[in-house]
């Protein structure tokens, strides 16, 4: 997981010039950053629609707060990790309280589920798993394995001290485990 | 527990949940959201219903006002609300226009009769020969009163009577009457009709003795005690001493007949006594209230 992210010295740099609403500045954020806020909606939400309101609603947010912008910071990136954490888990938390439509607990094993080995089948299986997680258990795990935070800033986005989120992320990869355990054979059998 | 990034087979599986780019143009699309923020609303033209408006508040308000007026008329008329509709300003004149005023029915007065005092001259009132009035209640009342008494002393005299003959028929002396079954009878009466009772069996009795013709087969039978029989025999002292003194009745004591002075000093004694009775019954009644 390369993720290319310009220095925090251009980060303040531009966001100097973003709090003068520089919109060539913003736009350097944007196409920079724009990606990180997009990956968090998706694997947060699994909706290519609401992944990009997420990354929108996030950028916009960075456009609106630039003047109260402390240089030497974590970086947009940090803040992106957590407005676009927190964005999404106000989506779930407003989609379980709208939606009649259960939130499934596990990982579809219907039969044609299994007989699918192609690669796509694969990628859905992988996202189904990761989307059965609760909500703070997916974030950990996006935060940690995909947006490569430490756990001492992930836990810090999730508004937890270190040891909760470490028995958090813990039960998140048993579940994972748990649900990616019929894939692996056949991953290793797909890699064989 | 290992960690994902350690373990390759998770690794590998989670690395297959990859996410498609963002779509052509996103970032032109949030700079120029950013940069050129949407502008206001147009000013919403107000639609034909809402020029209307003013007119349908103000119809709705008048036929509001116009059901509330008739509802209330309604539930007055009915009487719903007992007086209160009457009081109030519109709606109570029109009622009491229409409706006629509601005559409520008096509460009489529960009528207590109160024992006629009897004095002296109402006893003389009462005696049979006056006739009675007739033109108010009370004195129907008291008519009825006077021929029970009437009855009473018929009974009580020819009782009396019918006792003496049979004593004489049985050769024994004329003893004074115990008359057990007229006393509690007797007492249960007021005083005043009591005197009365007790005068007219005396009145009867004299008259009996007074006309020897009218009885020609009695007469011999009555005893003479060479005074007069009336008081001696119709109201021995028994009688006079248990039951409480008439005031119209001449008591006897036992050896004879009583002066007049002294006559008058027990009338005037049993006159105070009823006097007190009477001024304590007042203080009683007083102390009730």
């Amino acid at each position: 997981m390369n993720l290319a992210t310009p220095p925090r010295a251009d980060d303040d740099t531009l966001m100097a010039r973003v709090a003068l609403r520089d919109g060539e500045a913003f736009r350097t954020l944007v196409e920079g950053h724009a990606a990180k806020a997009h990956r968090i909606g998706w694997r947060m939400l699994g909706d290519a629609t609401e992944a990009e309101d997420v990354a929108q609603e996030a950028m916009l947010k960075l456009w609106e707060q630039a003047d109260k912008w402390q240089p030497g910071g974590a970086g947009v990136g940090a803040w992106l990790n957590r407005v676009a954490t927190n964005l999404c888990l106000d989506r779930l938390r407003r989609r379980r309280f709208t939606s009649d439509e259960e939130v499934p607990d596990r990982v579809d094993e219907s039969p044609l589920a299994d007989a699918l080995v192609d690669e796509e089948a694969m990628r859905l299986k992988a996202m189904m798993a990761v989307q059965a997680l609760p909500d703070r258990q997916r974030a950990a795990i996006v935060l940690t394995y995909y947006e490569d935070c430490s756990n001492m800033a992930a836990a810090e986005i999730l508004d937890m001290n270190v040891k909760a989120f470490e028995s958090l992320l813990l039960r998140a990869r048993q579940a994972l485990k748990a649900a990616l355990c019929d894939l692996r054979p056949a991953v290793q059998g797909g890699m064989a | 527990m290992s960690d994902p990034r350690q373990d390759t087979a998770l690794r590998d599986a989670l690395d297959r949940f990859t996410v498609p780019s963002l779509s052509q143009g996103f970032a032109d699309r949030v700079v120029a959201v950013a940069t050129h923020p949407e502008a206001p609303l147009p000013v919403a033209v107000p639609t034909r219903r809402d020029r209307r408006g003013g007119w349908v508040r103000g119809h709705r308000v008048i036929v509001g006002a116009l059901a509330f007026g008739l509802m209330s008329a309604a539930a007055a008329a009915t009487a719903i609300f007992g007086d209160v509709a009457r009081t109030m300003l519109v709606i109570g004149p029109l009622i009491a226009s229409i409706a006629p005023e509601k005559t409520e029915p008096r509460i009489k007065k529960a009528v207590t009769i109160k024992s006629p005092i009897v004095s002296e001259d109402q006893t003389y009132q009462a005696a049979p020969g006056d006739p009675p009035s007739v033109e108010t209640p009370p004195l129907a009342l008291e008519e009825r009163r006077e021929l029970r008494r009437e009855f009473v002393a018929q009974k009580i005299a020819s009782r009396l009577e019918r006792r003496a003959e049979v004593r004489e028929e049985l050769g024994l002396p004329p003893r004074p009457v115990r008359p057990a079954r007229i006393l509690p009878v007797l007492r249960r009466l007021p005083p005043a009709e009591r005197a009365a009772i007790v005068e007219r069996v005396r009145e009867i009795r004299q008259e009996q003795r007074a006309a020897p013709s009218a009885l020609p087969d009695r007469e011999p039978l009555i005893p003479d005690r060479g005074i007069s029989l009336a008081p001696k025999v119709d109201l021995p002292v028994d009688v006079a001493g248990a039951i409480p003194a008439p005031t119209s009745v001449e008591p006897q004591t036992g050896d004879g007949l009583r002066t007049p002075e002294r006559l008058e000093q027990l009338r005037r004694l049993r006159a105070l006594r009823e006097l007190q009775e009477r001024r304590r019954e007042l203080r009683r009644q007083r102390a009730q209230q």
